[in-house]
């Protein structure tokens, strides 16, 4: 397959939705081996989480809401969802399996995402923005609408990584290169030996914290620059991913943010006039 | 019509995007995502004011037999493992732990001010906050792991820095105390053998 193939639009969507179903699948078969964290005595329950405003408390939805808070429709929810990925991964060049896999992903995505937004990172969000968007334009299934679905997915993609640069470019701590020593320090994201190579050399922590920030903020670049740069910032971002996912365990934003790149090969091909 | 809908998932699309734009801009942000329930409206804003400590839940009982126990670390998921970097079950609850304990500490931040107590153990924003979604959710949590000799539960959130580097928390290294809960009973499953149903032993519960 060449990168020439994602100026159409519904082989750049059927390959978001392969790279992305990766992901979705993975974090699904991740809740079912680990269930009991949706349980009554887990983190992830759905009980307490669906009284989190006054409208879910009073909806006359509430004896539904009861029942998405158990534990077993929880599990049915996300099994299903890991059907619905797996069909994508095998088979998401055929239209029809696109759409239905598309709507059942992102049905169940959005159902978990009601029940608790609990342990949700972005990366679930760009799950959530990338399949419902797919479902919409897949729906209609026309080739506006796969163009549209295609320039959301890859406008949100470049809007994440330009807000996540610039909003860092307010903290002190990146400015100053300490946030990522900090961060490498912590049991939840670091690693002992990582942590104490940032702490004796505090010139790596700064040439880190600048190269994210920097890097973050020029992925939106990749939409006007020629091709084999736009190619290359994709896989500079990739790379970026692929060393938090081995330094601090965010294996999902693999596959979430690398599923948006299809779209935004397609978005740059449609920029400078490439369209079939 | 089928144009037409290809138009209008174009307008809901767009629509969306130009939600989530504004929403990056911090002075509109609150006011967008309010009502949000399913968070539809994406934050980008990733690890840009980054917690830099672990946040730790402990735990302490009161037992059946009335003995108080010493407070001890209750871990949310196994520790991380060299295969994370494809599987990683713990995420999940671990980032789900560490919202509820980043909201518990901003709500302390926020009652600071607070300087009246009703009679408690715990923190001095403890009975406002008994009726918050993230204290009923810590809450829920550590009484559904508890043993069945233990009759009444307080946690505890603490923020320890370095834990990467000196390894994890123990109470003689205790990091900063973000948030102490008031005690309270926890719902028993299943009655022991030598129980006795006519007999109440929490009269000298607080809360």
């Amino acid at each position: 397959m060449s990168v020439a193939t994602l100026a159409s639009p519904f082989d750049a969507i059927s390959l978001v939705l392969r790279v992305g179903s990766i992901g979705a699948a993975i974090s699904s078969l991740e809740l079912l081996v680990h269930r009991d964290d949706l349980g009554d005595s887990g983190v992830l329950d759905g009980e307490v989480q669906l009284t989190r405003t006054r409208g879910l408390v009073q909806s006359r939805f509430r004896r539904w809401l009861d029942t998405l808070a158990t534990q077993k429709s929880a599990t049915t929810i996300v099994a299903v969802r890991l059907l619905a990925s797996c069909a994508l991964i095998t088979a998401a060049s055929t239209f029809e399996v696109a759409r239905f896999g598309a709507v059942v992903v992102a049905v169940t995505t959005l159902l978990l995402r009601l029940r608790s937004p609990l342990g949700i990172h972005a990366s679930g969000s760009m799950v959530m923005v990338t399949f419902t968007s797919c479902a919409f334009g897949l729906a209609v299934g026309t080739g506006r609408s796969m163009g549209f679905a295609l320039a959301f997915i890859g406008g949100q993609a470049c809007l994440s990584y330009f807000v996540a640069g610039s909003h860092k470019f307010r903290a002190a701590s990146w400015r100053s290169g300490t946030a990522i020593p900090l961060i490498a320090s912590t049991l939840m994201w670091g690693r002992q030996r990582e942590a104490l190579l940032l702490r004796s050399r505090p010139g790596l922590g700064m040439v880190l914290c600048w190269t994210t920030m920097l890097g973050e903020c020029s992925v939106p670049l990749s939409l006007v620059v020629p091709l084999p740069f736009a190619l290359g910032i994709l896989g500079c971002a990739a790379i970026f991913h692929v060393v938090t996912a081995a330094e601090m365990g965010l294996n999902s934003f693999v596959w979430a943010f690398g599923s948006t790149y299809p779209a935004i090969i397609y978005c740059w091909y449609w920029l400078h006039g490439v369209h079939t | 019509m089928i144009g037409i809908l290809g138009w209008l998932v174009g307008a809901l699309l767009g629509a969306w995007f130009l939600v989530t734009v504004l929403a990056s801009i911090p002075s509109l942000k609150r006011s967008l995502t309010r009502s949000d329930v399913v968070r539809l409206i994406p934050d980008w804003a990733l690890f840009a004011r980054p917690r830099t400590e672990d946040m730790v839940l402990l735990r302490r009982d009161i037992l059946r037999d009335g003995t108080l126990t010493q407070w001890r670390e209750l871990e949310i998921a196994g520790q991380r493992g060299w295969y994370n970097f494809i599987w990683n079950p713990g995420l999940g609850p671990r980032r789900g732990f560490l919202s509820l304990a980043d909201q518990t500490a901003k709500a302390v931040q926020r009652r600071r001010r607070i300087a009246w107590r009703l009679p408690g153990q715990g923190s001095a924003s403890s009975i406002p906050d008994m009726t918050t979604v993230m204290y009923l959710a810590i809450l829920k949590y550590v009484s559904g792991r508890s043993h069945p000799a233990v009759d009444a539960t307080q946690f505890m959130v603490m923020s320890v820095a370095g834990q990467a580097i000196s390894g994890r928390y123990a109470p003689a290294e205790p990091g900063s105390v973000v948030f102490v809960s008031e005690f309270h009973l926890v719902r028993r499953q299943e009655p022991l053998p030598e129980d006795d149903p006519n007999e109440r032993r929490d009269a000298r519960l607080t809360v």
